[in-house]
């Protein structure tokens, strides 16, 4: 991956083509758990990603809590889906990626991408049982691959951070 | 200079919405997970905070544990936590007193 920069109104950056498989197969993740959202078993970890991208509103574990996801679930659901989504389609059409792959970002698409990338590193942080500064440095060495790939999601994320404002990393 | 305005102008407001009788606030609690800059961008952003202030509450969640970003109705807290939890930020809200 090239990092990404400004050119005129736009946010560019060029990806390998196995780094695009990644990131696609990442936000299809990501849309699939949410979309299965309704149906998770409580204890699997699914269901603990998914807390972690619609978490307690008043941590009462209660019925705050519960009330509050029944009223902002659906809407949340369906923007990071749409989050996703875009993320995936800045990519263009499948069949023609080839060697490197071009996305143009707009302000938009460049807000999605920040949110989407955020939701992948999260799902990807929940399933190696990352939740206090420090576990990354705890991961089995079956799972140091993932974990490179998180911190790989990491730095495209600080590359947009950093081409949309100098001043924002 | 513009930090020191603008925590001067978040107290006066605080104040203010206590006696309205609104005391609910938004806390942004720290996670391993989201990068200082996404943090400090979401807080200019969403909440229009000037660079040294999203910087000031950014680092105050990453070394304090949580950061009070938003005062107001409990309607207004709801409405902020939502976009907080669409950004991937672990916030919640609660009653100033508790």
């Amino acid at each position: 991956m090239t990092p990404f920069v400004r050119q005129g109104e736009v946010i560019v950056a060029s990806f390998e083509r196995a780094e695009v498989e990644i990131l696609v197969t990442l936000a299809t993740d990501v849309h699939s758990l949410l979309a299965d959202a309704d149906r998770l078993d409580p204890d699997s970890p699914s269901s603990r990603a998914l807390d972690r991208l619609l978490p307690a509103a008043y941590g009462d574990g209660a019925e705050n809590d519960a009330e509050f996801r029944r009223f902002t679930a659906e809407g949340l659901v369906e923007r990071k889906v749409r989050n996703a989504e875009l993320l995936v389609e800045a990519f263009g059409e499948r069949d023609e990626w080839a060697g490197t792959v071009r996305v143009n970002l707009d302000a938009a698409a460049a807000s999605a991408w920040l949110r989407s990338l955020t939701d992948i590193r999260l799902t990807i942080a929940a399933g190696l049982g990352i939740e206090h500064d420090g576990d990354q440095l705890l991961i089995d060495a079956d799972d140091r691959f993932v974990l490179e790939v998180y911190g790989w999601v990491g730095f495209v994320q600080e590359s947009l951070l950093r081409a949309l404002d100098p001043d924002f990393s | 200079m513009a930090q020191t305005l603008d925590q001067t102008d978040l107290d006066a407001q605080l104040d203010e919405q206590l006696q309205l009788g609104s005391p609910w606030i938004t806390l942004v609690w720290n996670d391993p997970v989201n990068l200082m800059s996404y943090v400090s961008y979401v807080f200019r952003s969403y909440f229009g905070f000037s660079k040294p202030e999203a910087e000031r509450r950014m680092m105050q969640v990453h070394t304090e544990g949580r950061a009070v970003v938003a005062t107001g109705t409990r309607e207004e807290m709801e409405r902020h936590v939502e976009a907080m939890h669409e950004f991937g930020l672990w916030a919640t809200l609660q009653k100033v007193d508790e």
